[in-house]
């Protein structure tokens, strides 16, 4: 083995026993410095016009950069995020398919995180913990080229490193659940039911759905419906198979 | 929750049924859906390892087989040793008594939900179970690498064997998990499993001969 394959088995022996997930970047960086890193970011992806910003998980990415990558809403067609989308390989960014990096704006976000030392990167798109689609991302000054032997390493650092991150974070008191009763009004509404239609469905006062769908949205910090339907698929609240279900009269 | 069934070679005649069933189901989904093994004749999915000295976990709901499990000592020829040796530079090829070969894991398509809470997460705690009872003090394999951030997610302790490299398309590794009592703990509280899922029936082989069982555990 070389001495770069011992350094990523080493880090996984202790990837338990940092004091802080700032302690275990740290050592994350230092590790992946050998094949060119300067940056990671781990954070889960948004779905429908929602913001990226509340799905990051670990942020090491130089910070004017990420300023503008949530101001600008980037996300949408940046080729990186827009493939891990499409599949659960890991790629080089420079490696992205035609048909993302063909999107509208797409050259151009790739030359400002060019600017801002992001030349080229590694992605290894992971599930998290509560079955959210999310990526491990690491950005370096140089573009890659990276061995078989580099990326199976890389993937195994990124799969090791998300899920020391979520355990500690998930040691975090826990935030409030959704009732059963509030689950079952949030599957309603995302149904496209309407408070009235929800209330007469089980048969209580209008005023009675609308007391739970702001008691949804408090817990889940959700500032709308579709906020909250997103929100709850995140923390495992509600099932992709409980929505199709409540969708399947719009099928 | 499912009733995890241990079936070996003193007791496969019970399960009759329930094995053919469950290797029925496998081709199905192996060789005629997806074609990743050549269809066989008498429609049952076997490969070599399919001997005396595997021991099957059929994980039930009601009398329907919708998940299973192959252990196999890696002290006898498995399918790391046999197919992926080179796969092991870490920690070298595992040939130990209580070092367990960890196949074929499998939940029925219909089966498969999203969540740690699922058929799969339970067959996790199975396995690590019966580990726990059969002395074993590490069990793995082949692995498809998304399995892994799975078995890390349960807050288990899993050693890297060697580096994950592309099997047929996919990134797989050879990885073993530490088999201990804090391991079956949190993974029962992440897969939401409130209690023991093993079920013996029949005669029983231990998985590790008992003379040859480690000294500390014969005394705990």
């Amino acid at each position: 083995m070389s001495a770069q394959d011992i350094s990523v088995f080493e880090y996984i022996e202790r990837v338990e026993s940092h004091g802080s997930i700032d302690d275990l970047l740290d050592d994350l960086l230092r590790v992946v410095g050998d094949f060119g890193f300067h940056h990671m970011i781990y954070t889960g992806l948004p779905v429908g016009n929602n913001p990226i910003d509340p799905l990051v998980k670990s942020n090491r990415f130089p910070q004017e950069w990420w300023d503008l990558y949530v101001e600008q809403d980037y996300a949408r067609n940046d080729a990186v995020c827009q493939q891990v989308y499409s599949t659960v390989a890991p790629f080089v960014w420079s490696e992205a398919q035609p048909q993302f990096t063909a999107r509208d704006g797409a050259v151009a976000i790739a030359g400002k995180a060019a600017e801002h030392g992001l030349v080229d990167g590694y992605v290894v798109p992971v599930f998290s913990r509560d079955e959210w689609l999310s990526a491990i991302s690491f950005g370096g000054p140089e573009k890659l080229d990276l061995s078989p032997r580099d990326r199976g390493a890389l993937n195994l650092l990124a799969i090791y490193t998300s899920s020391a991150i979520e355990r500690r974070q998930q040691r975090q008191p826990v935030r409030a659940t959704l009732s059963d009763r509030e689950r079952e009004v949030l599957l309603w509404t995302s149904a496209g039911k309407s408070c009235w239609e929800v209330s007469v469905i089980l048969g209580v006062s209008e005023q009675t759905i609308r007391y739970h769908t702001a008691s949804i949205r408090h817990k889940l910090n959700a500032s709308n419906t579709v906020h909250a339907v997103a929100r709850a698929l995140q923390r495992g609240e509600i099932n992709l198979g409980q929505l199709a279900e409540s969708l399947g009269d719009m099928t | 929750m499912i009733e995890a069934h241990i079936v070996n070679a003193r007791n496969k005649h019970l399960y009759h049924r329930e094995f053919e069933e469950f290797l029925r189901r496998r081709h199905e989904y192996y060789a005629v859906a997806n074609r990743w093994v050549p269809i066989s004749d008498d429609g049952l999915e076997l490969d070599p390892f399919d001997t005396p000295q595997a021991t099957y976990i059929l994980g039930m709901l009601g009398d329907r087989v919708v998940t299973s499990a192959r252990l196999m000592p890696t002290t006898v020829p498995n399918l790391v040793s046999e197919e992926f040796p080179h796969m092991c530079e870490n920690i070298g090829l595992p040939c130990s008594q209580d070092w367990a070969d960890w196949t074929r894991t499998y939940v029925l398509p219909e089966y498969r939900g999203v969540g740690a809470t699922g058929i799969l997460g339970q067959m996790f705690c199975a396995v690590m179970e019966y580990c726990l009872d059969e002395g074993i003090s590490h069990t793995g394999g082949v692995l498809q690498q998304f399995l892994l951030k799975r078995w890390l997610d349960l807050g288990w302790k899993v050693i890297p064997a060697g580096l994950p490299r592309v099997l047929s398309g996919d990134w797989c590794l050879v990885a073993y998990v530490e088999v201990t009592e804090k391991a079956l703990q949190s993974g029962r509280l992440h897969a939401s499993v409130s209690r023991p899922l093993l079920v013996r029936q029949g005669a029983q082989l231990p998985f590790i001969t008992p003379a040859k069982r480690p000294v500390a555990e014969a005394v705990s």
